[in-house]
This record gives structure tokens, sequence and C-alpha cells, in this order.
């Protein structure tokens, strides 16, 4: 097994989205590694766009967080943009951290589960979650290769976004 | 044929070495691994280059005593850590919050097991940037077949220097720390 490089976005002015799209169909796995904050106050990092859906994904939500003080476990469904973790504000020379990986996102046959970690700590504040997103309203039956992220406050300038593809070949050179 | 050494060692502790050959495939490279038998309760990984956007250092280890797992960088121990956890021990979670600490929290109360190892996948984003504080994020779990916890932590290195040391301490006395961390590069780019 075997991690590629696939291409990075980072946020040259604040912007809302960064957008993954074309993602090549030659791999097992995806991985998205973040370093970003929001252009405000801490916000909601959420996915969403899968292939261009945008409103119409769907998705379903589950996961696990706590703030430092309290715990806390939720779920929903029905979501335009579920929410994966926190990312802090702009304010600080802080980067949230969340690694979202995306297994067997070509397949044809299932729907897609989404995990993610991440969070951020600020001393003295702070956020980290575990999540799972079910692209239920993309659907089983069609691969995956447009996958976009989206903070309602904007991404900071600099906000970057690594992805990468993971393939079971052991001499395979990416994409 | 140069040999990729970057790990150092103490009593009790081997560190492994990759050469060239072993590296050459794909974005995620190990860069080192160092092996603890015995006392020791630091493992180091020293003079990492600044050549890969992420870190991810995995370490699966068993200690002699409950004891709290730490990071520390660039030998810097001062209080500039700080961390936000969430955590669940079979019964209850729980949330909670270090702040000022003279090293970064990985593990909290980790109980005494000298077989059964607590596994714990730790990533390090653009440890290189000289302009933001360093965030990490870990997840670790152990089960002892009736008691056991899972966590993540999140934590951030007060600091803006390039990470270029990491030391894995259990904070005080001589602990065992029986097991491997192994520290891998992710680099981005073609």
């Amino acid at each position: 097994m075997t991690m590629h490089w696939i291409g990075s976005v980072t946020a040259s002015s604040a912007t809302t989205n960064i957008n993954f799209d074309s993602i090549p169909q030659t791999f097992t796995h995806l991985q998205f590694r973040v370093s970003a904050s929001s252009n405000s106050s801490a916000d909601t990092f959420t996915i969403y766009g899968f292939n261009g859906t945008g409103g119409t994904s769907n998705s379903s939500v589950h996961t696990l967080y706590g703030n430092g003080t309290s715990a806390f476990a939720s779920g929903a469904t029905g979501q335009y943009n579920p929410g994966l973790t926190q990312i802090p504000a702009n304010s600080t020379s802080i980067n949230g951290l969340v690694i979202v990986d995306i297994l067997d996102y070509t397949s044809v046959n299932k729907y897609k589960t989404i995990r993610s970690i991440g969070g951020y700590d600020a001393n003295g504040s702070g956020y980290v979650a575990l999540t799972s997103v079910n692209a239920f309203g993309f659907g089983s039956s069609t691969a995956l290769s447009n996958v976009w992220f989206y903070c309602a406050s904007n991404f900071a300038v600099g906000s970057r976004i690594d992805l990468y593809g993971i393939t079971s070949n052991p001499i395979a050179r990416g994409a | 044929m140069a040999i990729r050494r970057f790990s150092t060692a103490e009593p009790g502790v081997k560190s492994n070495k990759f050469w060239d050959q072993d590296t050459a495939q794909g974005a995620m490279e190990p860069i080192a691994q160092v092996i603890a038998r015995g006392t020791s309760s630091n493992m180091t990984f020293s003079s990492i280059p600044n050549s890969y956007r992420d870190l991810v250092l995995v370490i699966n280890a068993v200690s002699n005593s409950t004891h709290s797992g730490n990071l520390i960088f660039n030998f810097v121990s001062g209080g500039v850590y700080s961390a936000t956890f969430v955590r669940g021990d079979g019964a209850s979670v729980t949330s909670s919050r270090v702040t000022a600490s003279g090293a970064g929290p990985l593990l909290t109360n980790i109980t005494y097991s000298t077989t059964i190892p607590t596994s714990n996948i730790i990533h390090i984003n653009n440890y290189s940037n000289t302009s933001k504080f360093k965030t990490y994020i870990s997840r670790n779990s152990a089960d002892r077949n009736g008691s056991g916890e899972s966590q993540i932590v999140c934590g951030l290195w007060q600091k803006t220097e390039a990470i270029t040391e990491i030391i894995l301490s259990t904070g005080s006395g001589s602990i065992y720390w029986t097991g491997t961390a192994t520290l891998y590069g992710i680099k981005a780019g073609a």
C-alpha cells in the first residue's frame, strides 16, 4: 500500500470553499490533510459537493466531540453540508488540523463513508471531534470525483488542504 | 549507499535506520524508528529533515506504571504546550483541557500493563512552517479485557520554529516503555 500526492489547494484570499474536482479514479482510498483556520471566529469545517451535487447531497452524520469541558455525541440526517469539526479563528497563529479519509471512493455499489478526525487547541479553548458522514444523497452507484469543503466564515488566507491517493499497488507512482 | 538515520537512542532504546532503497516509493516515507527495550523514559527523534509537508508518528508501546505520555519538540520544555481531549473509558466519555504545560500531552493515565500495548497515531501537519504555532492530533487506544480507553487529543506547541526534534516522554521516573515508535514523513508535490 502506498500513498501518493494528488494535489493541494491553498486559499490565496478569504474564501468559503476549497474544492477538489476531477479527482483521478486510479486509487483505492483518499486522504485529505487539512491545515486551516477561519477568517473570523472559530467555525465549523464542513464537507459537501459530492460530484458537484451541492445542496442535494443530503448526507447523514454522527460525531463524538469535546470542547475541553464537556463531551458530546450527536447525529443527524438530511444534512446539506455536515460539519466534521471546528477550525480556529484567524486572530492567532494557529491552524486547525483535520484528517479526512474516504475509503473505496470509486465503488459503484455502495455508499461512500467519510471519516474525519480533527480540531484545534488555542491554549484555553479548543475543539476535537471524530466524525463519520454517509454521503447518502449522493447514492451508491457512482464513483466519487468531486469533494468540496466549506467554512461559512471563510477559510483564512493560507489555509491549505492536501489530497492524497492510497493504492494497494506497492510500486505505483501516483496519478 | 547512504544511510538515512535521524534517530538517537539512550540506554534501553535501540534505533533503527532506513536505507534509501526502502524509502523510494510514494508520498509517505519512513524516516526513522526507535525500539525501546527495558527501562527508558524517553524515545527521541532528532535531526528531522524539513523536506516533508507533514509528519506521522506511530507508537505501539507498554509501560510498567500508570502514566501520562508527552511530546516535547526541539527540547523546549517550558509552559508552551496545551491540548484539548475527548476520551472514553468504556463507562463514560469526558472532555478536558491542559494549558501552559511543559510538554505536549498525548496520553493521560494509561493504566499499567506490561503486555498490552497502547497504540497511538499522531499527525503533525506543516511542521516546518515558521509563522504558525504547531498543531498535532493524536488518537490512542488500548483495551485490557475489562478496562481500557480511547482518546483523541488535539495539541498545540506555541512556537513558530520548525520542528526538528521530537521526544516521546513519560514525564518522570524510570518507566518501562517497551515498544516501537516510527516516524514517517509525508511529501506534497510531484
